[in-house]
């Protein structure tokens, strides 16, 4: 089946190198030097410089945008990464605000399909602010928050995750799956936040609760760090010293669609939507979703992991609790999940951990982490009900 | 749930909703062309997309039914550590299917709580005269609604 995305001859999106800095609960670095640190890294290993470099693409937003951030610091505009790299070449670059590194990477595609740059850098960060990640402190909400924050509420993620085990008499038991294989898939990455510190089934039934239904172990790691990744076209790629995964398709959810505000949409409208962009998704990619050999979805939460299965089509609504199971999404199962730990493992880099992987696994680079003979892999990023999604395909 | 640590400070759009909870009544936006309630308020109607909106505030039964809850064991929220555990729900109106309001179920445990419960509003009086806030509590068979502050 031929897809809908069509780039001209040689120039299918390819990637060609992929970089991070380390990933650490505390720092007094900048997230601009650890921005730098992770596409200098990239660069180099795409066997490229900095003066070859003339595209770029990022989403500089953060969590928590109330709080005053020193730009530099712990916010970094795209034109002072580009500075900090050092690129002088550069024709395209792009600020994207929705959708994270995945709409990134779909703005960088785009851009390499239609000849506006050579090169494409794409990258992603966080640092986190010297308080209590996310606290609110204000005694006043006013717009929308004036029927949320008064509750001592607003947490879309648990009520998502409370409603479907009810609906569907799930067990949260069966979690474990994902957070096991999360923290084992990290013991493998270098720079994954949970290295060297494993977790046991018990652990996780014993984590203490945040917001029933979801414990401590559910949440990613707040932590620092930054990733990034090179792409360029499939007529260049050839002279790289490890290109690999060719960008088949992609997709967003459609927020048109929403009959609520944000904090207020609920599961069945997340679904509805999101089950939109998955059909979208294969009629971009021409891919049939059986030949995905590598999924890797946005895990800021665990319960997302599900809902996406569910969407994507992996399998049936209501029935991911079942379906994930270790044997089947761990690096040996038949659906092979978040290889390098995603940020549950990683830590909450916002999809760098699930981009860079994705890349990683196509370039054949992944290390011990290594899938052998991977034809298609299906990357996924955003919040919890919004989001993107690509697919990277080995022809 | 009263003190409350957070407390609205309402605008020129969402005055008329603070007007009416003072009054024990619960009044959302409408779309006066297709029926359709929003909220929080917008300024058109996102089913209709009607070129000139033609919205009002419409009072509700203040009934519906519990669509989720959980349970807060830590609390980002200002005026929330003393409170924990405490229940944070998601209450779906019985005016319109998907039509959901946030609030804290009272007068209940959680162990007690069960998706599709039928809840009814009640109202709490908070610091500042000007606002009453509208909380839930599990609906008693055959009562109508609480205008109780």
């Amino acid at each position: 089946m031929t897809g809908r995305f069509q780039p001209p001859r040689g120039k299918r999106p390819v990637f060609i190198g992929a970089g991070n800095s380390p990933c650490v609960r505390h720092t007094e670095r900048s997230l601009a030097s650890m921005l730098a640190e992770a596409v200098t890294n990239a660069i180099a290993d795409a066997g490229l410089t900095p003066e070859q470099i003339d595209g770029f693409c990022m989403d500089p937003s953060q969590p928590d945008a109330s709080v005053p951030r020193p730009p530099g610091l712990d916010i970094v505009p795209l034109p002072l990464l580009m500075k900090m790299v050092g690129s002088p070449n550069v024709r395209w670059y792009a600020q994207n605000g929705v959708h994270g590194i995945v709409g990134s990477v779909i703005e960088a595609a785009n851009a390499l399909a239609a000849g506006a740059c050579d090169y494409a850098v794409v990258a992603k960060g966080a640092r986190l602010l010297n308080v209590r990640y996310h606290k609110i402190e204000r005694t006043r909400a006013t717009g929308e928050e004036e029927f949320v924050l008064p509750y001592g509420a607003g947490n879309i993620p648990p009520q998502h995750h409370s409603r479907y085990l009810a609906k569907y008499g799930a067990a949260r038991e069966a979690m474990a799956d994902i957070i096991l294989n999360a923290n084992r898939n990290a013991q493998d990455t270098e720079h994954a936040v949970w290295r060297g510190k494993v977790f046991s089934r018990e652990d996780y039934l014993k984590s203490r609760f945040i917001t029933y239904p979801l414990c401590l172990l559910d949440y990613d790691m707040a932590v620092n760090g930054a990733g990034a990744i090179v792409m360029t076209t499939e007529e260049r790629a050839k002279d790289t010293p490890h290109p690999g995964g060719v960008i088949a398709g992609y997709a967003m959810t459609n927020s048109s669609l929403d009959l609520t505000a944000d904090h207020h949409n609920h599961l069945e409208e997340s679904f509805g939507r999101q089950r939109q962009m998955a059909d979208a998704l294969w009629d971009s990619t021409g891919v049939n979703k059986d030949d995905v050999g590598l999924l890797q979805i946005n895990d800021g939460f665990s319960p997302t992991i599900w809902f996406w299965l569910e969407a994507l089509g992996f399998c049936g609504e209501g029935e991911a609790w079942q379906w994930a199971t270790l044997d089947r999404i761990s690096r040996t199962g038949s659906h092979p999940l978040n290889t390098s730990g995603g940020s549950l493992g990683e830590g909450r880099l916002h999809g760098v951990a699930q981009v860079c992987e994705t890349a990683r696994q196509m370039m054949g680079t992944a290390g011990p982490r290594q899938l052998d003979n991977l034809n298609a892999a299906l990357c996924q990023g955003g919040s919890i009900s919004n989001g993107a999604v690509f697919v990277a395909t080995r022809e | 749930m009263q003190p409350y640590g957070i407390l609205p400070a309402p605008t020129e759009d969402t005055a008329p909703y603070w007007e009416a909870a003072k009054r024990g009544r619960l009044a959302l936006v409408q779309c006066q062309d297709c029926g359709f309630y929003l909220h929080p308020s917008r300024f058109f109607c996102v089913r209709c997309h009607a070129g000139s909106p033609n919205l009002a505030y419409t009072e509700l039964s203040g009934r519906g039914t519990l669509y989720s809850y959980v349970l807060h064991y830590e609390t980002r929220f200002n005026g929330f550590a003393d409170k924990v555990p405490y229940i944070a729900a998601v209450i779906e109106l019985d005016e319109q299917p998907g039509l959901t309001v946030w609030g804290n179920v009272l007068e209940a445990e959680y162990e007690d709580l069960k998706l599709g419960l039928p809840v009814e509003a009640v109202w709490e009086t908070t610091d500042d005269p000007e606002i009453v806030m509208m909380q839930w509590r599990p609906a008693s068979a055959g009562s109508a609604t609480s205008t109780g502050a």
